[in-house]
Protein backbone atom coordinates (compact mmCIF):
# COMPACT_ATOMS: atom_id res chain seq x y z
CA UNK A 1 0.00 0.00 0.00
CA UNK A 2 1.38 3.73 -0.57
CA UNK A 3 1.04 5.73 2.34
CA UNK A 4 1.14 8.63 0.47
CA UNK A 5 -1.69 8.48 -1.93
CA UNK A 6 -3.98 6.96 1.71
CA UNK A 7 -3.17 10.06 3.23
CA UNK A 8 -4.03 12.34 0.36
CA UNK A 9 -7.23 9.94 -0.26
CA UNK A 10 -8.08 10.75 3.28
CA UNK A 11 -8.11 14.73 3.05
CA UNK A 12 -9.41 14.58 -0.77
CA UNK A 13 -12.52 11.67 -1.19
CA UNK A 14 -14.56 13.75 1.83
CA UNK A 15 -14.32 17.22 0.06
CA UNK A 16 -15.09 15.36 -3.15
CA UNK A 17 -18.18 13.68 -1.46
CA UNK A 18 -18.79 17.66 -0.66
CA UNK A 19 -18.36 18.70 -3.52
CA UNK A 20 -20.34 16.49 -5.55
CA UNK A 21 -23.11 16.91 -3.40
CA UNK A 22 -22.88 21.04 -3.89
CA UNK A 23 -23.02 20.28 -7.35
CA UNK A 24 -25.88 18.45 -7.45
CA UNK A 25 -27.78 21.36 -5.66
CA UNK A 26 -26.25 23.72 -7.35
CA UNK A 27 -26.59 22.74 -11.31
CA UNK A 28 -23.64 25.11 -12.35
CA UNK A 29 -20.82 24.30 -14.82
CA UNK A 30 -18.41 25.86 -11.88
CA UNK A 31 -19.71 23.68 -9.56
CA UNK A 32 -19.97 20.46 -11.67
CA UNK A 33 -16.13 20.91 -12.95
CA UNK A 34 -14.83 21.57 -9.52
CA UNK A 35 -16.64 18.36 -8.36
CA UNK A 36 -15.07 16.32 -11.62
CA UNK A 37 -11.95 17.29 -10.56
CA UNK A 38 -11.56 16.51 -7.35
CA UNK A 39 -13.69 12.90 -7.68
CA UNK A 40 -11.23 12.31 -10.51
CA UNK A 41 -8.23 13.09 -8.15
CA UNK A 42 -9.26 11.30 -5.16
CA UNK A 43 -10.15 8.03 -7.38
CA UNK A 44 -6.31 8.40 -8.82
CA UNK A 45 -4.82 8.53 -5.13
CA UNK A 46 -7.42 5.51 -3.78
CA UNK A 47 -6.12 3.73 -7.03
CA UNK A 48 -2.26 4.78 -6.47
CA UNK A 49 -3.27 3.72 -2.50
CA UNK A 50 -4.77 0.00 -2.90
CA UNK A 51 -2.43 -0.91 -6.41
CA UNK A 52 -1.14 -4.02 -5.08
CA UNK A 53 -4.27 -5.42 -4.52
CA UNK A 54 -5.80 -4.00 -8.06
CA UNK A 55 -3.26 -5.08 -10.04
CA UNK A 56 -3.89 -9.19 -8.97
CA UNK A 57 -7.48 -8.57 -10.84
CA UNK A 58 -7.52 -8.68 -14.23
CA UNK A 59 -6.91 -7.11 -16.87
CA UNK A 60 -3.34 -6.85 -16.06
CA UNK A 61 -2.21 -3.00 -14.70
CA UNK A 62 -5.68 -2.42 -13.91
CA UNK A 63 -4.60 -0.02 -10.71
CA UNK A 64 -2.54 1.72 -14.12
CA UNK A 65 -5.17 1.85 -15.95
CA UNK A 66 -7.52 3.33 -13.13
CA UNK A 67 -5.34 6.20 -11.95
CA UNK A 68 -4.62 7.04 -15.73
CA UNK A 69 -8.23 7.32 -16.67
CA UNK A 70 -9.03 9.41 -13.14
CA UNK A 71 -6.55 11.76 -13.72
CA UNK A 72 -7.36 12.40 -17.29
CA UNK A 73 -11.23 12.69 -15.88
CA UNK A 74 -9.83 15.44 -13.42
CA UNK A 75 -8.04 16.73 -15.54
CA UNK A 76 -10.92 17.64 -18.04
CA UNK A 77 -13.28 18.96 -14.46
CA UNK A 78 -10.29 21.55 -14.02
CA UNK A 79 -10.65 22.56 -17.67
CA UNK A 80 -14.21 23.23 -17.05
CA UNK A 81 -14.10 24.99 -13.89
CA UNK A 82 -11.26 27.27 -15.38
CA UNK A 83 -13.29 28.07 -18.20
CA UNK A 84 -16.48 28.76 -15.84
CA UNK A 85 -14.41 31.02 -13.66
CA UNK A 86 -13.52 33.93 -16.71
CA UNK A 87 -15.38 36.56 -16.69
CA UNK A 88 -17.26 36.09 -19.64
CA UNK A 89 -18.69 32.83 -18.30
CA UNK A 90 -18.66 29.28 -20.02
CA UNK A 91 -21.09 28.83 -23.10
CA UNK A 92 -23.30 25.45 -23.40
CA UNK A 93 -21.16 25.25 -26.57
CA UNK A 94 -17.66 25.25 -24.96
CA UNK A 95 -18.99 23.07 -22.43
CA UNK A 96 -19.70 20.55 -24.61
CA UNK A 97 -16.24 20.95 -26.46
CA UNK A 98 -14.73 20.52 -23.89
CA UNK A 99 -16.79 17.76 -22.67
CA UNK A 100 -15.96 16.07 -25.87
CA UNK A 101 -12.37 16.83 -25.94
CA UNK A 102 -12.74 14.74 -22.85
CA UNK A 103 -13.92 11.86 -23.50
CA UNK A 104 -12.05 11.75 -26.78
CA UNK A 105 -8.61 12.16 -25.07
CA UNK A 106 -10.04 9.05 -22.59
CA UNK A 107 -11.19 6.91 -24.90
CA UNK A 108 -7.78 7.14 -27.03
CA UNK A 109 -5.80 6.46 -23.67
CA UNK A 110 -7.94 3.48 -23.27
CA UNK A 111 -7.63 2.01 -26.93
CA UNK A 112 -3.57 2.75 -25.90
CA UNK A 113 -3.80 0.68 -23.07
CA UNK A 114 -5.63 -1.96 -25.02
CA UNK A 115 -2.70 -2.49 -27.56
CA UNK A 116 0.09 -1.25 -25.48
CA UNK A 117 2.89 -4.01 -24.33
CA UNK A 118 0.92 -5.64 -20.67
CA UNK A 119 3.75 -6.29 -17.46
CA UNK A 120 1.47 -8.11 -15.40
CA UNK A 121 2.09 -8.09 -11.51
CA UNK A 122 3.98 -4.35 -12.04
CA UNK A 123 2.26 -1.33 -10.79
CA UNK A 124 3.64 0.71 -14.44
CA UNK A 125 3.65 -0.14 -18.16
CA UNK A 126 7.06 1.34 -18.45
CA UNK A 127 10.55 0.12 -18.16
CA UNK A 128 13.63 2.06 -17.87
CA UNK A 129 15.84 1.76 -21.09
CA UNK A 130 12.84 -0.35 -22.93
CA UNK A 131 10.56 2.27 -23.74
CA UNK A 132 8.01 0.85 -26.60
CA UNK A 133 6.64 3.97 -29.16
CA UNK A 134 2.84 3.30 -27.77
CA UNK A 135 3.70 3.62 -24.15
CA UNK A 136 5.82 7.01 -25.12
CA UNK A 137 2.66 8.12 -27.05
CA UNK A 138 0.98 7.23 -23.86
CA UNK A 139 2.92 9.13 -21.60
CA UNK A 140 3.11 12.26 -23.70
CA UNK A 141 -0.42 12.62 -24.16
CA UNK A 142 -0.75 12.21 -20.40
CA UNK A 143 1.41 14.40 -19.24
CA UNK A 144 0.35 17.06 -22.15
CA UNK A 145 -3.12 17.06 -21.51
CA UNK A 146 -2.26 17.21 -17.25
CA UNK A 147 0.08 20.11 -17.77
CA UNK A 148 -2.52 22.36 -19.66
CA UNK A 149 -4.91 21.63 -17.33
CA UNK A 150 -2.68 22.14 -14.16
CA UNK A 151 -1.48 25.48 -15.66
CA UNK A 152 -4.75 26.83 -15.98
CA UNK A 153 -5.44 26.32 -13.31
CA UNK A 154 -2.49 27.29 -11.74
CA UNK A 155 -2.84 30.76 -13.26
CA UNK A 156 -6.77 31.39 -11.56
CA UNK A 157 -5.50 29.85 -8.46
CA UNK A 158 -2.49 32.65 -8.34
CA UNK A 159 -5.04 35.16 -9.87
CA UNK A 160 -7.94 34.29 -6.86
CA UNK A 161 -4.83 34.42 -3.85
CA UNK A 162 -3.46 37.71 -5.11
CA UNK A 163 -7.13 39.73 -6.00
CA UNK A 164 -9.96 37.91 -3.82
CA UNK A 165 -11.54 40.33 -1.18
CA UNK A 166 -11.79 37.21 1.82
CA UNK A 167 -9.10 36.01 3.35
CA UNK A 168 -9.79 32.10 3.77
CA UNK A 169 -10.43 31.95 -0.18
CA UNK A 170 -6.80 33.98 -0.47
CA UNK A 171 -5.11 31.55 1.97
CA UNK A 172 -6.94 28.17 0.19
CA UNK A 173 -5.58 29.27 -2.94
CA UNK A 174 -2.51 30.35 -2.16
CA UNK A 175 -1.98 26.46 -0.46
CA UNK A 176 -3.79 24.82 -3.57
CA UNK A 177 -1.27 27.01 -6.02
CA UNK A 178 1.78 25.25 -3.89
CA UNK A 179 -0.42 22.17 -4.48
CA UNK A 180 -0.54 23.12 -7.80
CA UNK A 181 3.23 24.02 -8.59
CA UNK A 182 4.06 20.53 -6.81
CA UNK A 183 1.60 18.94 -9.85
CA UNK A 184 3.20 20.79 -12.68
CA UNK A 185 6.97 20.00 -11.19
CA UNK A 186 6.21 16.20 -11.22
CA UNK A 187 4.33 16.18 -14.68
CA UNK A 188 7.08 17.78 -16.14
CA UNK A 189 9.61 15.45 -14.14
CA UNK A 190 7.60 12.71 -15.42
CA UNK A 191 8.07 13.15 -19.08
CA UNK A 192 11.74 14.14 -18.87
CA UNK A 193 12.17 11.24 -17.19
CA UNK A 194 10.42 9.05 -19.87
CA UNK A 195 11.95 11.03 -22.34
CA UNK A 196 15.45 10.37 -20.87
CA UNK A 197 14.78 6.49 -20.85
CA UNK A 198 14.80 6.44 -24.12
CA UNK A 199 18.27 7.20 -24.76
CA UNK A 200 19.11 5.53 -21.20
CA UNK A 201 19.68 7.92 -19.41
CA UNK A 202 18.89 7.69 -15.87
CA UNK A 203 19.62 7.31 -12.37
CA UNK A 204 18.72 10.95 -11.52
CA UNK A 205 17.06 9.85 -8.81
CA UNK A 206 13.41 9.94 -8.97
CA UNK A 207 12.36 8.36 -6.17
CA UNK A 208 10.69 11.74 -4.85
CA UNK A 209 8.09 12.08 -7.66
CA UNK A 210 5.30 9.77 -6.15
CA UNK A 211 5.89 11.69 -2.57
CA UNK A 212 5.97 14.73 -4.48
CA UNK A 213 2.31 13.68 -6.00
CA UNK A 214 0.66 13.11 -2.85
CA UNK A 215 1.90 16.32 -1.05
CA UNK A 216 1.07 18.73 -3.80
CA UNK A 217 -2.58 16.28 -3.53
CA UNK A 218 -2.93 17.04 -0.53
CA UNK A 219 -2.47 20.65 -0.70
CA UNK A 220 -4.68 21.13 -3.39
CA UNK A 221 -7.72 18.80 -1.12
CA UNK A 222 -6.37 21.07 1.72
CA UNK A 223 -6.72 24.61 -0.17
CA UNK A 224 -10.23 23.96 -1.36
CA UNK A 225 -11.46 22.45 2.04
CA UNK A 226 -10.14 26.12 3.44
CA UNK A 227 -12.95 28.41 2.02
CA UNK A 228 -16.24 26.11 3.04
CA UNK A 229 -14.77 25.51 6.07
CA UNK A 230 -14.01 29.18 7.42
CA UNK A 231 -17.66 30.25 5.51
CA UNK A 232 -19.06 27.90 8.00
CA UNK A 233 -17.49 29.14 11.01
CA UNK A 234 -17.97 32.54 10.04
CA UNK A 235 -21.44 32.22 9.89
CA UNK A 236 -21.56 29.85 13.30
CA UNK A 237 -19.58 33.30 14.86
CA UNK A 238 -22.42 35.64 13.33
CA UNK A 239 -25.06 33.25 14.52
CA UNK A 240 -23.34 32.68 17.78
CA UNK A 241 -23.25 36.54 18.35
CA UNK A 242 -26.96 37.42 17.28
CA UNK A 243 -29.17 34.75 18.34
CA UNK A 244 -29.40 35.00 21.82
CA UNK A 245 -29.87 38.95 21.89
CA UNK A 246 -32.68 38.79 19.28
CA UNK A 247 -34.30 36.14 21.15
CA UNK A 248 -34.60 37.98 24.44
CA UNK A 249 -35.98 40.76 23.03
CA UNK A 250 -38.39 38.70 20.65
CA UNK A 251 -39.59 36.64 23.29
CA UNK A 252 -40.10 40.23 25.64
CA UNK A 253 -41.92 41.47 22.70
CA UNK A 254 -44.16 38.81 21.42
CA UNK A 255 -45.26 38.04 24.56
CA UNK A 256 -47.75 41.06 24.50
CA UNK A 257 -47.96 41.17 20.54
CA UNK A 258 -47.98 37.21 19.64
CA UNK A 259 -49.49 37.84 16.42
CA UNK A 260 -46.65 38.90 14.57
CA UNK A 261 -45.28 35.23 14.86
CA UNK A 262 -45.13 33.60 12.13
CA UNK A 263 -44.15 29.66 12.43
CA UNK A 264 -40.67 29.15 12.26
CA UNK A 265 -40.15 27.50 8.31
CA UNK A 266 -38.46 24.23 7.82
CA UNK A 267 -34.58 23.95 7.78
CA UNK A 268 -32.67 20.64 7.98
CA UNK A 269 -29.62 22.00 9.22
CA UNK A 270 -29.03 23.50 12.76
CA UNK A 271 -26.90 26.48 11.43
CA UNK A 272 -29.50 27.08 8.87
CA UNK A 273 -32.50 26.66 11.58
CA UNK A 274 -30.50 29.58 14.04
CA UNK A 275 -30.15 31.68 10.86
CA UNK A 276 -33.60 31.28 10.09
CA UNK A 277 -34.11 32.08 13.36
CA UNK A 278 -32.72 35.23 13.23
CA UNK A 279 -34.08 36.68 10.05
CA UNK A 280 -37.65 35.50 11.61
CA UNK A 281 -36.63 37.60 15.09
CA UNK A 282 -35.76 40.43 13.52
CA UNK A 283 -38.58 40.39 10.81
CA UNK A 284 -40.93 40.17 14.22
CA UNK A 285 -39.07 42.45 16.00
CA UNK A 286 -39.63 45.20 13.51
CA UNK A 287 -43.21 44.31 13.57
CA UNK A 288 -44.05 44.23 16.97
CA UNK A 289 -41.99 47.55 17.07
CA UNK A 290 -44.67 49.41 14.90
CA UNK A 291 -47.23 48.19 17.91
CA UNK A 292 -44.90 50.09 20.59
CA UNK A 293 -45.66 53.11 21.77
CA UNK A 294 -44.22 54.47 24.88
CA UNK A 295 -45.88 55.72 28.02
CA UNK A 296 -44.10 59.11 29.16
CA UNK A 297 -44.20 61.14 26.02
CA UNK A 298 -41.68 63.38 27.35
CA UNK A 299 -39.09 60.25 26.89
CA UNK A 300 -39.42 60.17 23.03
CA UNK A 301 -37.91 63.78 22.70
CA UNK A 302 -35.50 62.60 24.91
CA UNK A 303 -35.07 59.18 22.83
CA UNK A 304 -34.70 61.01 19.40
CA UNK A 305 -31.71 63.19 21.01
CA UNK A 306 -29.85 59.99 21.66
CA UNK A 307 -27.20 59.35 19.43
CA UNK A 308 -28.23 56.00 18.74
CA UNK A 309 -32.07 55.91 19.07
CA UNK A 310 -32.45 52.09 18.29
CA UNK A 311 -29.64 51.54 21.76
CA UNK A 312 -31.61 54.10 23.29
CA UNK A 313 -34.69 52.09 22.51
CA UNK A 314 -33.18 48.54 23.82
CA UNK A 315 -32.86 49.94 27.19
CA UNK A 316 -36.26 51.51 27.49
CA UNK A 317 -38.27 47.90 26.38
CA UNK A 318 -36.16 46.29 29.55
CA UNK A 319 -38.64 48.52 31.71
CA UNK A 320 -42.42 46.79 31.25
CA UNK A 321 -44.54 50.42 32.25
CA UNK A 322 -42.28 52.36 30.08
CA UNK A 323 -44.19 50.94 26.96
CA UNK A 324 -47.71 49.82 25.30
CA UNK A 325 -49.08 48.52 22.96
CA UNK A 326 -52.35 51.01 23.18
CA UNK A 327 -52.99 52.49 19.42
CA UNK A 328 -54.92 55.58 21.46
CA UNK A 329 -53.13 58.29 21.61
CA UNK A 330 -49.39 59.39 20.04
CA UNK A 331 -48.00 57.47 17.49
CA UNK A 332 -45.78 54.48 17.56
CA UNK A 333 -41.96 54.79 18.13
CA UNK A 334 -41.27 53.73 15.13
CA UNK A 335 -43.05 56.47 13.50
CA UNK A 336 -41.42 59.15 15.21
CA UNK A 337 -38.28 57.82 14.24
CA UNK A 338 -39.11 57.35 10.72
CA UNK A 339 -40.87 60.98 11.23
CA UNK A 340 -37.45 62.67 12.49
CA UNK A 341 -35.29 60.83 9.51
CA UNK A 342 -33.96 58.02 12.39
CA UNK A 343 -33.14 54.63 10.85
CA UNK A 344 -34.05 51.38 13.22
CA UNK A 345 -31.59 49.12 13.54
CA UNK A 346 -32.78 45.99 15.36
CA UNK A 347 -29.77 44.71 16.24
CA UNK A 348 -28.91 47.75 17.73
CA UNK A 349 -32.19 48.03 19.67
CA UNK A 350 -31.26 44.14 20.48
CA UNK A 351 -27.71 44.87 22.35
CA UNK A 352 -29.49 48.09 23.81
CA UNK A 353 -31.96 45.51 25.25
CA UNK A 354 -28.68 43.90 26.80
CA UNK A 355 -27.26 46.23 28.11
CA UNK A 356 -29.85 48.65 29.19
CA UNK A 357 -29.07 51.31 26.62
CA UNK A 358 -25.20 51.14 26.04
CA UNK A 359 -23.07 49.99 24.00
CA UNK A 360 -21.55 46.65 24.41
CA UNK A 361 -18.28 47.64 23.88
CA UNK A 362 -18.34 50.04 26.53
CA UNK A 363 -19.51 47.86 29.06
CA UNK A 364 -16.46 45.35 28.46
CA UNK B 1 -46.76 47.24 -8.21
CA UNK B 2 -45.36 47.16 -4.82
CA UNK B 3 -45.45 50.16 -2.40
CA UNK B 4 -43.10 49.84 0.26
CA UNK B 5 -43.40 52.25 3.95
CA UNK B 6 -40.96 55.61 3.98
CA UNK B 7 -37.93 54.60 6.41
CA UNK B 8 -37.91 51.17 5.44
CA UNK B 9 -34.37 50.48 4.11
CA UNK B 10 -32.36 47.57 3.97
CA UNK B 11 -33.12 43.62 4.45
CA UNK B 12 -36.50 44.99 6.26
CA UNK B 13 -37.50 46.65 2.87
CA UNK B 14 -36.49 43.44 1.03
CA UNK B 15 -38.35 41.29 2.53
CA UNK B 16 -41.39 43.15 2.78
CA UNK B 17 -40.58 43.17 -1.13
CA UNK B 18 -40.17 39.85 -1.16
CA UNK B 19 -43.68 38.93 0.77
CA UNK B 20 -45.54 40.71 -1.96
CA UNK B 21 -43.70 38.79 -4.49
CA UNK B 22 -44.29 35.79 -3.09
CA UNK B 23 -48.01 36.83 -3.20
CA UNK B 24 -47.97 36.93 -7.12
CA UNK B 25 -45.44 33.65 -7.42
CA UNK B 26 -47.47 31.60 -5.38
CA UNK B 27 -50.77 32.81 -7.15
CA UNK B 28 -52.44 34.18 -4.46
CA UNK B 29 -53.88 37.08 -6.88
CA UNK B 30 -55.30 34.42 -9.10
CA UNK B 31 -56.79 32.30 -6.47
CA UNK B 32 -58.99 35.30 -4.92
CA UNK B 33 -59.74 36.47 -8.77
CA UNK B 34 -60.69 32.50 -9.60
CA UNK B 35 -63.36 32.47 -5.81
CA UNK B 36 -64.70 35.61 -7.10
CA UNK B 37 -63.48 37.24 -4.07
CA UNK B 38 -62.22 40.29 -6.18
CA UNK B 39 -62.14 41.53 -9.59
CA UNK B 40 -60.25 43.80 -11.86
CA UNK B 41 -57.37 45.69 -9.68
CA UNK B 42 -56.31 43.93 -6.46
CA UNK B 43 -54.45 45.35 -3.62
CA UNK B 44 -52.33 43.00 -0.93
CA UNK B 45 -50.92 44.22 1.76
CA UNK B 46 -48.53 42.55 4.45
CA UNK B 47 -50.48 41.69 7.52
CA UNK B 48 -50.63 39.04 10.75
CA UNK B 49 -50.25 35.34 9.60
CA UNK B 50 -53.95 34.53 10.38
CA UNK B 51 -54.68 32.92 7.01
CA UNK B 52 -52.82 30.24 4.94
CA UNK B 53 -51.33 32.81 2.07
CA UNK B 54 -50.10 35.17 4.38
CA UNK B 55 -48.23 32.25 5.97
CA UNK B 56 -47.37 31.12 3.23
CA UNK B 57 -46.10 34.26 1.35
CA UNK B 58 -44.11 35.61 4.57
CA UNK B 59 -42.41 31.80 5.03
CA UNK B 60 -41.11 31.96 0.92
CA UNK B 61 -39.35 35.83 2.13
CA UNK B 62 -37.66 34.52 5.19
CA UNK B 63 -36.15 32.00 2.35
CA UNK B 64 -35.12 34.48 0.14
CA UNK B 65 -34.58 36.73 2.94
CA UNK B 66 -32.10 34.47 4.29
CA UNK B 67 -30.49 33.24 1.47
CA UNK B 68 -29.86 36.97 0.41
CA UNK B 69 -28.55 37.52 3.76
CA UNK B 70 -25.74 34.71 2.98
CA UNK B 71 -24.97 36.10 -0.64
CA UNK B 72 -24.14 39.65 0.20
CA UNK B 73 -20.64 39.07 0.15
CA UNK B 74 -20.25 36.90 -2.67
CA UNK B 75 -16.92 38.49 -4.87
CA UNK B 76 -17.95 38.70 -8.18
CA UNK B 77 -14.15 38.74 -9.61
CA UNK B 78 -12.83 35.10 -11.11
CA UNK B 79 -10.92 34.81 -8.00
CA UNK B 80 -14.86 35.48 -6.51
CA UNK B 81 -16.67 33.04 -9.02
CA UNK B 82 -13.84 30.11 -8.01
CA UNK B 83 -14.56 30.79 -4.56
CA UNK B 84 -18.07 30.43 -4.95
CA UNK B 85 -17.94 27.40 -6.87
CA UNK B 86 -16.21 26.10 -3.64
CA UNK B 87 -18.88 27.44 -1.39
Amino acid sequence: MNYEYLLASIFLVPVAVYRVAAATQKRRTGSTGMAVALSGMSLFCLAKSFAPALDRLSPPNLSFLLWHLSALAGISGVRMLVRAARPDGITHRQVRRLICVGVYVILTYLVLFIVAPKRPGAESLYVDGQLHPVLYVMKVMFNGYMLIGLVDLLRLSLIGARRSGHRATRLGLGIAAVGLCGAVLSGTAGLIRQTLSLWHVDSLGWRWLPALDGVAATAVGFGCLIPPVADLIGRWRTSKRWHSPLQSLWSTLTERIPDVVLPPPNVRTPLGRTEMAIVRYQAEIADALNEVRLTDPGREDWLLAQPDPSLALGGILREPDAWSTDPTGSNSIVALMIADGQALDIRSVADGFQTGGQHADSLA
Amino acid sequence: MIVVQAGEHGARRDLIIAHELGHLLLGHVDDLRAAGQVAGDVMLCRKRYSTDNERAAETLATRLAAYRARSLDVDDSPAGRVSDFMR
